[in-house]
């Protein structure tokens, strides 16, 4: 009877570990979407740019003024930008409890700390530099 | 042996390895076989178990004491270890220290160190606590991290007009470009970056860090400087948010504030007398901190040897320290009985005023059996690399038993020096009878002196002239 619990937690870790790989492999997706739509912008705010140019959505191609493909491509790159940043936090929560799970509640070591919030270069204008070793 | 915060980092490289192989006889210390309590899962002490034998009941408290401090809920609690010389309390302190790991701080102290010419008691006191309490930060970074393709730089046709640039970034997974500014053209022009460094360009300051040449352009020169490092290509997306969690004591940081170029003092030790108001203005803070959720306190443990060396002035100041809501976990050891507290001429036991002693958790170890005895010699024959036969390890363990258990430790390196000049490899009996012959203990040199002393009392000379010749030879 002791043998099924074991198989159950084996199942849920994988689980676990197949969210966070498939999270990072959506991050690594989405960073790509971001830097071309980057460039793209980038193109469009030339001199050179051309008036109307064709912006694909949807499986089709949609043939708009330039500002309001620029206005579009901004839009999609702040949603992009929300989207990452929810799937790093949902990854640490995931390695959190990956964690929990492999070594017990009490002994989540590697993941400590990193569910404060982050002190930014000013905010540690004050303290030393020490990284941990674990 | 102080398992402090600041960690040191020692490089890897096949040429070290060498290195630390030469200084690991000096670094063989008198507790250094020691890898924990050796304590199962209930909290049992197992009879010998990571370096530890023996001491059950002492064991197992330090495991309770352990538990309190790992789930870091308690301030301010103190424990007293007693027990004879020899009998194992600084290695129960030691076990402590490897079982909380590095992330825990912790402070191991001689009481006389407290007394210096540079800073008051309370002062060395007051900086022991404060090194004893770790606050655990979070640093965030947003950073930009390939390898570079191509670096494109345009100057316009006037040749005094702006440059611009294109800069071709790319990992395993991805790669796009990058239009530069003036000032981005100038950092990488500084930094000299060509294709196939792999760089770091930090986002909120436009720093940017060469962290080495690519492995896959190894072989496009035949020559390159001697420090050029090669690190893989990097994986994953361009734009990564790295996350560094450090602990530091506030003892660090009140030196960093106390003074301009505090971080020096950190290193050379020099830190004198830090004033209230940076330690008020640091505690204020750092409570900012824990309200707003960056920062974590983590109580340590400060450990106090020889605690009877303290004077009645700094128990008055641990009676008050101790009941700060930001104390460590304070663990004294001693070894003496009923004994005068220094700074008075009373007498009181461990050496330690009552009102002191009311709010400690005592522990007492005892002194060790035969068998332990003969455990702990061979755990430590087998620390120091010395190969004993059995006949050996029998009479060293007698010699322990009637003499102390550590002149028997410290007999086992002598003889296995003995044992390599008649060129045996092994230490026997007659190695051990040497040295013991060699090297006197504190009941036999105490018997020399008494007959020496006897010596001169056949001389013709009086009681007065005497002691002077005595000292003399």
């Amino acid at each position: 009877m002791s043998y099924i619990p074991l198989q159950i937690d084996q199942a849920e870790l994988e689980r676990l570990a197949e969210d966070i790989m498939i999270e990072k492999q959506l991050v690594i997706d989405l960073d790509r979407r971001r830097n071309d739509n980057r460039v793209a912008l980038r193109s469009l705010s030339t001199a050179t740019a051309p008036k109307k140019s064709h912006f694909f959505a949807g499986g089709l191609f949609i043939r708009l003024p330039t500002p309001t493909v620029q206005k579009l491509l901004i839009k999609d790159q702040t949603n992009i930008d929300g989207e990452i940043n929810r799937l790093r936090d949902s990854m640490k929560e995931h390695a959190r409890e990956l964690e929990a799970l492999e070594s017990g509640a009490g002994n989540v070591k590697r993941n400590r700390g990193f569910d404060l919030k982050g002190m930014r270069k000013e905010d540690l204008s004050s303290i030393a530099r020490h990284p941990t070793v674990e | 042996m102080a398992a402090t915060t600041i960690s040191t980092q020692i490089p890897g490289g096949p040429g070290l390895a060498d290195v630390k192989e030469l200084t690991r006889m000096e670094r063989i210390g008198a507790h250094s076989h020691i890898r924990g309590l050796g304590l199962d899962d209930a909290l049992e002490a197992r009879a010998t178990s990571q370096g530890m034998v023996g001491q059950l009941q002492a064991r197992k408290a330090a495991g309770v004491i352990l538990e309190m401090i790992k789930d870091g809920k308690i301030a301010g609690r103190a424990i007293l270890m007693a027990g004879a010389p020899g009998t194992g309390k600084t290695a129960i302190a030691m076990g402590m220290a490897q079982a909380l790991g590095t992330d825990v701080p912790f402070t191991m102290l001689a009481s006389s160190e407290i007394f210096s010419l540079e800073m008051s008691k309370t002062e060395a006191l007051t900086q022991a606590f404060r090194k004893s309490i770790g606050v655990r930060i979070k640093e965030e970074t947003e950073l930009i991290e390939g390898e570079v393709v191509e670096v494109q730089v345009d100057r316009s046709a006037t040749g005094a007009g702006a440059k611009t640039g294109k800069l071709t970034l790319k990992t395993t997974d991805m790669e796009t470009i990058y239009d530069l500014g003036q000032k981005m053209i100038e950092a990488l022009n500084k930094e000299k970056v060509s294709a196939g460094d792999v760089i770091t360009i930090d986002k909120a300051s436009g720093k940017i860090t060469k962290l080495g040449r690519s492995f896959s352009r190894a072989k496009d020169y035949d020559a390159m400087g001697s420090d050029t490092r090669f690190v893989q290509c990097p994986e994953g997306e361009l734009q990564k948010r790295k996350e560094m969690v450090h602990t530091v004591t506030l003892h660090e940081i009140d030196v960093i504030n106390s003074r301009t170029q505090g971080f020096l003092a950190l290193f050379s030790g020099d830190t004198g007398e830090i004033k209230s108001e940076v330690r008020d203005q640091i505690n204020s803070k750092v409570a900012e901190w824990r309200e707003e959720g960056k920062a974590d306190i983590v109580p340590g443990v400060l450990f106090i040897d020889e605690v009877h060396m303290l004077d009645i002035e700094c128990f008055s100041f641990l009676n008050r320290a101790l009941e700060d809501d930001m104390s460590p976990v304070v663990i004294m050891a001693s070894n003496r009985g009923i004994t005068r507290i220094r700074g008075t001429n009373y007498t009181s036991p461990h050496g330690l005023p009552i009102d002191l002693l009311d709010r400690l958790l005592i522990i007492t170890t005892t002194p060790y059996t035969e068998k332990e005895v003969k455990h702990i010699l061979s755990i430590r024959c087998e620390e120091e690399d010395v190969d004993m036969t059995d006949d050996a390890k029998e009479i060293l363990t007698k010699i322990g038993i009637e003499t102390s258990l550590r002149y028997s430790i410290h007999l086992i390196t002598a003889a296995s020096l003995v044992s390599r000049k008649r060129k045996a490899t092994e230490v026997d009996v007659e190695d051990i009878k040497r040295v013991y012959s060699l090297f006197l203990d504190e009941k036999r040199s105490v018997q020399y002196l008494k007959e020496y002393q006897q010596q001169f009392m056949f001389n013709d000379y009086t009681d007065t002239m005497e002691a002077p010749q005595a000292m003399e030879m």
